[in-house]
């Protein structure tokens, strides 16, 4: 079974800011081709590192998936939202290689002190 | 250099041109790689709705065309490989093709890398790529449910564009320079009777400006030299293209735009051939890419048959 949890904004509260662990979003959508190129790229990483949680928002599911997704400040797809304690510490848009976007995730969890504190990466 | 290390054709360029050109040659039984870089199906791929592809009269996405010319190339053996290219030697043959790990060889070279979206070149363009500013309705409509869209441009692609916009957004403005619009009338039709849709003509966008996003842009009107600020939520940049040859530079006849010269199909050197919209600056469609990819594929077919005599 696959690591990744896609999940609708009404479940913010449990599947994100109740996590022990860093927790990335990927903001994506099916007519999206970059977020389409993405995807076997992050299904990967999601087996890859274990003290992340690795989750994806569709942001064509639902109109409240949208408006969240707005409000977080999110402009492009796909963005990958990094948070640490229910705050988002950082954001990567666009398409990456798996090397690349691993690289990046990691640097931006290892510099933030609470990710820190909550679970620390290798 | 072992002769099975060596490709009969390389495709650079995933578009539909270079997939077109791959399906081809490797139906000739020539040994075929298409490199289409991690975005295959260039512009269409971007596209959400097709509707004037011959064959297809129930509309399709770029993407699914796409895919189906990807799997059409696969299905008589060409090898895709996602990889960009990102140098090359053309001073003799077998050519040269490098990517970011590997150094391939080729008896022929197919350049089909088509073209990508030109900038504004104004202030806060970079800066808020991704915050506001974007390039890509299909991708990133949803974003802009219930806002504000300025769309830059009066081609087809900023109509068509726009109207993909009007599906989220609450309002759309249109800023292009001239008096007219440049896109087809069908869509100028369509874009005129969209209550949603704004038209700002004779306007040029000269700064786009926000603290952490887009917040509004400085339009400038080319007549009178007004300045007037427009509150937005995004920009949507749709000038027309510029074409994807920097890697060519110096290894190609090239004219003052970037594009490679050619007589039809061939290019300088023997043995290597361009297609797609590097040709066709004039119509720009995809079964007229995929024509000039069909030709390139025909020209090294040829090209190989006389090598062998």
């Amino acid at each position: 079974m696959s690591r990744l949890i896609d999940f609708g904004v009404e479940k913010w509260s449990e599947v994100v800011e109740e996590a022990n662990k860093p927790v990335i979003v990927e903001f994506w959508h099916e007519r999206c081709s970059a977020c389409l190129e993405m995807k076997p790229i992050y299904e990967e990483i999601a087996e890859d590192i274990d003290d992340v949680k690795f989750t994806r928002v569709n942001i064509l599911e639902s109109k409240e998936n949208r408006k969240y997704a707005i409000q977080l400040g999110v402009r492009s797809t796909p963005t990958f939202m990094i948070i640490c304690d229910g705050t988002p510490i950082g954001s990567l848009v666009g398409i990456f290689s798996k090397e690349d976007l691993e690289e990046q995730i990691i640097k931006i969890v290892d510099n933030k002190e609470s990710c820190l504190m909550a679970s620390p990466l290798e | 250099m072992e002769d099975f290390d060596i490709w009969d054709v390389i495709v650079i360029g995933g578009s539909p041109a270079g997939l077109t050109a791959g399906m081809y040659t490797s139906r000739a039984r020539l040994k075929t790689k298409i490199l289409t870089g991690p975005t295959p199906g260039g512009q269409i791929a971007l596209t959400y709705r097709v509707e004037n592809y011959p064959g297809f009269y129930e509309p399709t996405t770029g993407p699914e065309l796409t895919e189906a010319l990807m799997t059409h190339a696969e299905f008589f053996g060409a090898e895709i490989d996602r990889s960009e290219a990102s140098s090359v030697e053309f001073s003799k043959s077998p050519y040269t093709i490098h990517t970011k790990d590997k150094k391939l060889k080729a008896r022929t070279v197919i350049i089909a890398t088509g073209s990508k979206n030109k900038k504004l070149g104004v202030l806060g363009e970079e800066k808020f790529m991704g915050k506001g500013v974007f390039v890509c309705a299909t991708c990133d409509a949803a974003l802009y449910e219930g806002l504000r869209v300025v769309v830059v441009g009066g081609g087809d692609s900023a109509l068509q564009e726009s109207l993909d916009l009007t599906r989220f957004a609450s309002e759309v403005f249109i800023v292009y320079r001239g008096n007219d619009l440049s896109g087809c009338l069908c869509l100028q039709e369509r874009v005129k009777e969209n209550p949603k849709i704004k038209l700002i003509s004779n306007s040029i966008v000269e700064e786009i400006v926000g603290t952490n996003y887009v917040e509004y842009v400085r339009i400038k009107n080319q007549n009178n030299g007004e300045v007037d600020s427009l509150e937005t939520d995004g920009v949507l940049i749709a000038i027309g293209w510029e074409p994807n040859t920097e890697i060519f530079k110096g290894k190609l006849k090239m004219d003052a735009n970037g594009y490679i010269e050619s007589d039809e199909v061939k290019t300088s050197i023997p043995g290597i051939f361009v297609a797609g919209d590097l040709i066709d600056k004039e119509y720009r469609q995809v079964v007229t890419a995929c024509s000039t990819g069909c030709k390139a594929a025909l020209e090294v077919e040829r090209y190989i048959m006389k090598q062998k005599q």
